[in-house]
């Protein structure tokens, strides 16, 4: 038995508010321009606030517009918007899944130049959204776009068409974002010992069978974390069909409010939120925020949840 | 004789199988980039060109040219040049701040002692979950009080109190031995001295990789900066 107690005990030379000192920006930044955001956010969920005025305290007035109240514009828009934001969720995250886990499964075999080719098809990822959509609108120009000129399709006008604007703003976004997905997916095959494949094939599984019961479960976990972070990230969806169509055709009045084909909650909140837009109603648009927030703070929770009960 | 001769021939069958594939998957690529390529063969087609596209259908210029970059160099109304040394700026502060402020906190967290550190930690960690869009309109209107909107600090802050890189700092930290910063604060370095000198150092490698994604992510914003930067004048 040793007589030195196993408990490991720290020498401590450095005086009492050294850790403070290392802490301090972090904690600073995160203080002020993180977390006080999302709380004067709430709080100015609860207001009545324009540009021009300070924010008024009206209770629950906001959500009761938002909810409730069939008369105000802000009920058709949020309504509007999530239902645009989540049927884009759920058009585009499968696509980011397959897409590169297809890719992947392809270059997980033996080849040559697989490091160029990996890096190709990264490189989009790489480009900023503003060089993305200008070198897509240029592609689906109902005049002179190339895939309208090659492909066929007779002065279709995308931007304004009912499926095709989803098609085109799912497929831009795939096409963006399926990168990091990839590499991702590429180091996990990569990661299976070769000897589990071989000894099925030499079973006699085909490919198929091998990808299902070998592929399949043990790049699970890399497949839920993607799963994750492509559903909140996607959550966000802005800037796609800002930039391809300024959220699309009216499709339908209802009590006199237009309502856009491919309007997202986000391009509402930023439209009446800010300087940029109109800023003509910074409490509702606080409000419409807050909503996404909670819808998608929920979501990642329940993925977590299930994260832990698998793995943790 | 035989045995050799069939070697080869199995030897060939698997090399032409993985031309086969490498020249697919090649080709498959090329594809996947054509959008970005024909933007950029673009670049080099005369105004007006590609509005006759529908009629003449050339994916290369009938008649290469230089103007468009240099109306974009001279004559546009901000030169390109300006617009990148600011998105230059903006990123690499961004980067070197982001990288500055999760390293040290990173050192707290796994070389200090102090009380209620693991609580402070996994604190920050579930704080860190709340979606920032609940104070993305709020923090536009905080900036403009402060008076920051149109400069470029607007652009550098939001974002460097992710906690998400203090998490891959402090978990890779946790590789790098404790001797040798114990050795060198008997010997009378001071912490600073220690996380500049040894410890930093020794975790290159997860710092560049927050670096990287901090810079990419600040590069590639659209959102904030078109919002933020509202004023045409400046």
């Amino acid at each position: 038995v040793s007589i030195i107690s196993k408990k490991k005990t720290t020498l401590r030379l450095y005086p009492q508010w050294m850790p403070l000192a290392f802490l301090l920006p972090h904690l600073v930044v995160f203080c002020v321009f993180q977390m006080y955001p999302v709380l004067s956010g709430i709080y100015a969920s609860f207001t009545d606030w324009d540009l021009g005025k300070k924010p008024e305290w009206i209770g629950f007035d906001n959500f009761y517009n938002l909810f409730v109240n069939q008369n105000s514009m802000y009920y058709w828009q949020l309504r509007w918007g999530l239902e645009n934001t989540i049927k884009f969720v759920l058009f585009c995250v499968p696509f980011q899944i397959l897409v590169p886990l297809f890719l992947a499964m392809l270059m997980s075999r033996k080849m040559y130049c697989s490091k160029l080719i990996t890096d190709l098809l990264y490189f989009p990822s790489l480009l900023s959204l503003a060089v993305v959509m200008v070198s897509w609108n240029a592609l689906f120009d109902a005049r002179n776009g190339y895939i309208n000129a090659y492909l066929g399709f007779d002065k279709l006008v995308w931007t304004v068409t009912e499926p095709y604007n989803w098609i085109a703003i799912v497929f831009i976004t795939v096409w963006w974002c399926q990168g990091g997905n990839f590499i991702i997916y590429r180091s996990a095959i990569a990661g299976i010992p070769n000897e589990i494949l071989e000894a099925a094939s030499v079973d006699g599984a085909n490919f198929f069978q091998r990808f299902l019961h070998i592929t399949l479960p043990s790049i699970k976990f890399p497949l839920q974390y993607t799963l994750i972070g492509s559903i909140c990230s996607q959550f966000g969806i802005w800037g796609q069909p800002d930039m391809f169509n300024q959220g699309g055709p009216v499709v339908e009045m209802v009590n006199g409010y237009p309502r856009q084909s491919n309007m997202m909650l986000l391009q509402y909140v930023t439209e009446h939120g800010f300087e940029a837009g109109q800023a003509s109603n910074i409490g509702i648009a606080s409000a419409m925020a807050l909503c996404l927030g909670v819808l998608m703070f929920i979501v990642s929770i329940i993925q977590f949840k299930m994260m832990r009960r698998n793995y943790m | 004789m035989e045995m050799v001769n069939r070697r080869k021939i199995a030897k060939t069958w698997i090399f032409s199988k993985k031309i086969f594939i490498t020249l697919i998957m090649l080709s498959f690529a090329i594809i996947w980039l054509l959008p970005a390529l024909l933007g950029v063969l673009t670049t080099f087609k005369p105004y007006g060109e590609f509005m006759r596209f529908a009629k003449t259908k050339n994916l290369f210029p009938i008649e290469w040219t230089l103007s468009n970059y240099q109306y974009v160099f001279e004559n546009s109304p901000a030169s390109v040049l300006g617009m990148a040394k600011n998105s230059l700026i903006v990123s690499t502060s961004h980067m070197l701040l982001a990288v500055f402020i999760a390293s040290t906190s990173a050192y707290a967290y796994e070389r200090l002692n102090f009380f209620g550190k693991e609580i402070l930690f996994w604190t920050l960690m579930g704080l860190n979950m709340i979606p920032g869009v609940i104070g993305f309109v709020s923090q536009y209107y905080m900036y403009h009080d402060m008076g920051i909107t149109n400069t470029l600090l607007s652009l550098i802050i939001p974002g460097l109190g992710g906690t998400f890189p203090i998490f891959l700092i402090r978990n890779f930290m946790t590789g790098v031995p404790k001797e040798m910063d114990e050795s060198a604060r008997i010997d009378g370095a001071s912490e600073f001295q220690i996380y500049a000198h040894i410890v930093v150092p020794s975790i290159v490698p997860v710092l560049m990789v927050v670096g990287m994604s901090a810079f990419n992510g600040s590069w590639n914003d659209m959102m904030w900066p078109s919002l933020s930067i509202n004023d045409p004048s400046c």
